[in-house]
């Protein structure tokens, strides 16, 4: 299927926070009670549509532990969103967000957007974080704030589209150089199709060999 | 640490036979393991660990002959002697939330996980660290061995030059450069699929963990999967290339009729996913003669030891690069904070 453009997410944070579980529920609607951890990098894929527009999310699940940055940052150097997930009922992981995010601002390019999620929502009785301490962290760092369960899906469509969309304002916004695959960003046919966005053919090619 | 690793095992040899004997009647005999527990399937059904059985364990045993192949896996990983183990034990804060939050996602019985728990921790103190990969393979050979033999196979993988030391750590780097040799290999041989996943940007150190570091606990079904980890106890790291080349070979045909932008379906297809290959008889054999075809690749140990240098050297000069940035960034940071003007100087 043709889109308008495609944007690459990065999913991190803790192990055990529930990334692999996000990234199901939005991609297959579906939840695994019991899920084995990943290691290395899972992937998905899904289209939706903004404004009109078909727009594929490529997205990265990273292993929770695997702090090898070589394999990471790779990934973030190339991204457009990154979802930064911890869990509502272990502190822990919510203390972990800073060096989470150091990590990710470091090695992204300034224009990533961020959005932070406090999964685990539907185990209300567990929880260890509340809703304002999540929000003001959001605040304090400007990132977009939702909580989330992968389990009952509430806020999983929300989470995914909220970031796809503020990415896509950017576009409009004209922050991004779109024909800079480095953003994380490809202009699909369907775009240059309808013209809607100034990229040349040539520069296409251009960037398409340059990988992240 | 192998000279003073080997000196102590020899002092301790003369002791051995009487502690296998020791160890292995306190676990219940050589059998042991938690397949040989009643109830087992009852407790662990729908396990994570269990997903790919694909009908190969059942309550009434191993299939013909397993038993005693089994049996022989500590000898073919030169697991005869007792672990030396000075300090066994795990303290480490970071590392038990890791371990409790992996048995979790491993067995189903709250039993069964406690002992993957106290498992891992034996094991800590050889890396003082860990890679969540050594869970997958602790916890497969929990289903066959008591812990004392586990402990032993598990510490010569980690310590014998022929297996893979340095993968079990969350900063791999033995394993990082293997995936770039693995790189190369395909690079050598199958040069179209090479370029096939460098367009999809897909780095080699991302995937190949799967079949490296977690021994392909869960990508090969278990019928396969034992064989697998078989042929690796007894040709060493190099059969892990073998079956790399022979998988990317299987699947290249596939691969290159993708497309750039298919990178979920590249990782589905190396990671052997069951929404492409469900777990079927077809599918089974198919699956048993990759790892046949694995175990006929020719390949020279000692060109993978050359390229381990080349790729090695590589990485070192990276890591060194990453640390002076890293150390750079740390600079800059320290140079934004404020500093009081009447601190105290030595």
């Amino acid at each position: 299927m043709s889109y308008a453009y495609l944007f690459k997410y990065i999913i991190i944070g803790d192990t055990g926070v529930g990334k692999s579980c996000l990234l199901l529920q939005f991609t297959d609607k579906r939840f695994q009670q019991v899920h084995d951890l990943t290691i290395g990098v899972e992937f998905g894929a899904r289209m939706i549509t903004i404004d009109n527009k078909q727009i594929k999310l490529q997205i990265w699940d990273t292993a929770g532990q695997e702090s090898f940055r070589s394999i990471t940052r790779s990934y973030y150097r190339g991204a457009a969103g990154a979802l930064l997930v911890y869990d509502i009922t272990r502190r822990e992981t919510f203390n972990h967000l800073t060096s989470w995010l150091d990590d990710a601002r470091q090695h992204s390019n300034s224009n990533m957007t961020i959005m932070l999620i406090g999964n685990k929502t539907d185990l209300e009785h567990r929880r260890a974080v509340s809703f304002e301490e999540g929000q003001q962290f959001a605040n304090e760092h400007g990132l977009i704030f939702l909580e989330t369960s992968a389990k009952t899906a509430a806020n999983v469509e929300e989470a995914f589209i909220n970031t796809a969309r503020r990415i896509y304002e950017k576009i409009q916004q004209g922050v991004f150089d779109v024909s800079n695959e480095s953003f994380g960003i490809k202009v699909g046919m369907a775009a240059q199709q309808t013209g809607s966005v100034n990229v040349s053919i040539q520069g296409q090619q251009r960037s398409s060999s340059g990988c992240c | 640490m192998s000279a003073t690793f080997l000196a102590a095992a020899a002092v301790r040899a003369a002791s051995a036979t009487a502690a296998t004997t020791a160890s292995a009647i306190s676990a219940g005999g050589r059998s042991g393991g938690l397949l040989a527990v009643p109830g087992f399937f009852d407790r662990e059904k729908g396990a994570p660990l269990l997903r790919r059985n694909a009908g190969f364990l059942s309550p009434e045993g191993l299939p013909d002959g397993w038993r005693a192949r089994l049996d022989g896996w500590p000898a073919l990983a030169g697991a005869t002697l007792p672990p030396d183990q000075a300090d066994p034990g795990c303290e480490d804060e970071a590392a038990l939330r890791i371990f409790l939050r992996d048995a979790e996602r491993t067995f189903q019985d709250e039993g069964h996980r406690t002992q993957m728990i106290e498992l891992l921790k034996r094991v800590w103190p050889e890396n003082r660290d860990y890679h969540q990969g050594l869970g997958y393979v602790a916890s497969l050979l929990m289903l066959f061995f008591d812990t004392e033999t586990i402990v032993r196979i598990l510490l010569r993988l980690t310590h014998d030059q022929r297996y893979t030391p340095g993968y079990w750590k969350a900063a791999p780097e033995a394993y990082v450069r293997d995936a770039m040799v693995y790189a190369r290999l395909v690079e050598e041989r199958f040069p179209a699929v090479a370029t096939k996943l460098q367009s999809a940007c897909i780095v080699p150190e991302a995937y190949a963990s799967k079949w490296f570091i977690g021994l392909c606990v869960h990508v090969l079904p278990y019928a396969s999967l034992l064989r697998y980890i078989e042929a690796f106890l007894t040709e060493g790291y190099v059969f892990l290339f073998k079956f790399a080349l022979a998988l990317v070979e299987t699947l290249s045909p596939k691969l290159l009729a993708l497309k750039a932008s298919d990178v979920n379906i590249m990782l589905e297809l190396l990671r052997l996913d069951t929404c492409h290959f469900p777990d079927n008889e077809e599918n089974e054999a198919f699956f048993l003669r990759l790892v046949a075809d694995a175990q006929a690749v020719e390949l020279d140990r000692a060109h993978v030891d050359a390229l381990r240098v080349e790729e090695g050297e590589k990485l070192d000069a990276k890591m060194k690069r990453t640390r002076e940035r890293e150390a750079q960034l740390a600079a800059e940071a320290e140079d934004d904070e404020i500093v009081f003007s009447d601190e105290e100087d030595d």
